[in-house]
């Protein structure tokens, strides 16, 4: 496995990152200086000292083994002194500790706080990053976020979030204008004037106030609701599968124009297209075997970045996939083809000998159609093969 | 995995691999004898994260054979894999350092096992 260098030598960083075992966050690197060029990742406590007194920068993100190292050495700059001056922190920590980095935001120890071990969430860290940034004054020219770093979103979906921020803005120009045409407007003698003034002042701004608060907050969970649209169908497909629930995407009448045990069981008598995607060559083999020995046309590849790349090219019937591979997990993986158009509804099967439950039941959350715990048998796989068929004749 | 559990496990386990790739003799010599060779590349790997102190690394490269280690029926092996993916996570060099010794050892058992003349 190659170990990946890290190279973010910006001088007058407004971003750092303090952690001392950069290899682990090498990912977690990559999306800060993709998002931020003025970002810079340090181990030593010299160089930490020099640029903190140097540059003030105005985000520190402090990655230490646990979230007692990372208190302690925020604890140790603070205590001498090199941390007076306004700044945002963001502690990076493990999922096994998510709970005590929790606490400690509420405590206030941290403004924000981010799981990156055992795996992350890349949009969920730009988020962070992008808030902590708007909330330092002048970092506005700091962040630099741009098309691609909003991933593949339906184009139609993307219109709607850019039509849902456009009204926000022409909300709240309206309300500006109705305030400044009421500050101008004057009555016919002093005592209408005052008496218009009373009324603005007791019933007409704290109005004004709350319409343009509870417009702010709509118009944010619009937004975060269309963002989250296709996170949420992929949850809903994953409790209708977990459920055995039928799909209901189609009309009634469709359903009444056919005779669906036909469909079934043409289904289940072909042999179908199958990916396995395993970064172990000796399991990925077997699988393999099994699945060729039963007929099916299957290909193997060793890792998530591979998977993807023929996905967009052909298209498979179903996909065995591993949870812990080198470069780009499972769980990614599953959302990068969930992206894919002609993958919405691949059936995936997770491969895993992972004990974590919470790590499956995210993965979950992405649609999977079944779950094999490691090495597992030639009758359970084959009989996942036959669950996927069902599922894809439904 | 409990105690009483560990004693029940085997050095080669030949029922896992019947019960996932069938009762093929040839193959599952052929399957026994990669994971020798995979088994003894990933050691030295581990051995290079011990002696560089790249815990995390020897976490994913103990997982990593683990995966094979379970698939051939390699149970003990298996086992020490768990273990020292667990110690190396918890940043403990001192457990983990019992637990390749121990895998070392192990491996050697598992050579002998499959290996006709070992």
């Amino acid at each position: 496995m190659a170990r990946k260098e890290i190279e973010h030598i910006e001088r007058h960083p407004k971003v750092v990152l303090l952690c001392n075992k950069v290899e682990e966050l090498s990912g977690v690197s990559d999306i800060i200086s993709s998002q931020v060029s003025a970002f810079r990742v340090l181990t030593k406590m010299h160089d930490i000292k020099e640029v903190l007194l140097e540059s003030a920068p105005l985000v520190i993100i402090i990655a230490m083994p646990s979230v007692s190292a990372s208190i302690e050495l925020y604890r140790q700059l603070a205590q001498l002194g090199f941390l007076d001056y306004p700044h945002e922190n963001i502690l990076l920590c493990e999922n096994k500790e998510s709970g005590v980095g929790f606490r400690c935001c509420m405590k206030h120890v941290f403004s924000d706080y981010f799981v990156y071990k055992p795996m992350y969430e890349n949009y969920r860290l730009r988020m962070i990053l992008h808030n902590a940034l708007l909330r330092c004054k002048n970092a506005h020219d700091t962040t630099h976020i741009r098309e691609e770093h909003f991933g593949k979103i339906d184009e139609s979906l993307k219109q709607l979030i850019d039509d849902a921020a456009v009204y926000h803005v022409d909300a709240q120009q309206t309300l500006t204008n109705a305030r400044k045409n009421l500050e101008q407007a004057k009555g016919v003698n002093d005592i209408q004037t005052a008496l218009m003034k009373e009324l603005r002042a007791q019933h007409i701004d704290p109005l004004l106030d709350q319409l343009e608060k509870k417009l702010a907050m709509s118009i944010e969970e619009l937004t975060n609701n269309l963002k989250n649209k296709q996170i949420t169908l992929a949850e809903l497909s994953a409790l209708l599968i977990e459920k055995s629930l039928p799909e209901t995407t189609r009309s009634a009448t469709e359903y009444a124009a056919e005779d669906p045990s036909d469909k079934v069981i043409a289904l289940t008598n072909r042999n179908i297209k199958i990916m396995v995607v395993e970064d172990n060559e000796i399991y990925r083999e077997m699988i393999s075997k099994i699945l060729i020995d039963e007929g099916h046309n299957v290909e193997a590849v060793s890792s998530g970045l591979v998977a993807i790349k023929k996905l967009k090219k052909q298209k498979y019937d179903m996909i065995f996939m591993d949870l812990f591979m080198p470069e780009l997990d499972g769980y990614n993986t599953t959302r990068n083809i969930r992206n894919i158009n002609h993958c919405k509804n691949l059936p995936i099967v997770a491969l895993t000998s992972n004990k974590n439950k919470e790590l499956i039941r995210k993965w979950a959350t992405l649609g999977l159609t079944a779950y094999i715990a490691k090495p597992s048998t030639k009758h359970s796989i084959l009989k996942t093969v036959e669950k996927a068929k069902r599922a894809l004749a439904s | 995995m409990k105690e009483h559990e560990v004693g029940e496990l085997q050095t080669i386990n030949q029922q896992v691999m019947i019960d996932l790739i069938g009762n093929d003799h040839n193959e599952i010599i052929r399957f026994q004898q990669q994971f020798l060779i995979q088994a003894k590349q990933s050691l030295q790997h581990i051995a290079t994260f011990y002696r560089t102190e790249q815990l995390a690394k020897i976490k994913e490269e103990a997982h990593f054979l683990k995966t094979s280690a379970k698939a051939v029926g390699a149970e003990i092996c298996a086992h020490h894999l768990q273990t020292l993916e667990d110690s190396s996570q918890e940043q403990d060099k001192a457990t983990c350092k019992l637990h390749i010794q121990s895998l070392s050892e192990e491996l050697k058992r598992v050579y002998h096992c499959i290996t006709p003349n070992g």
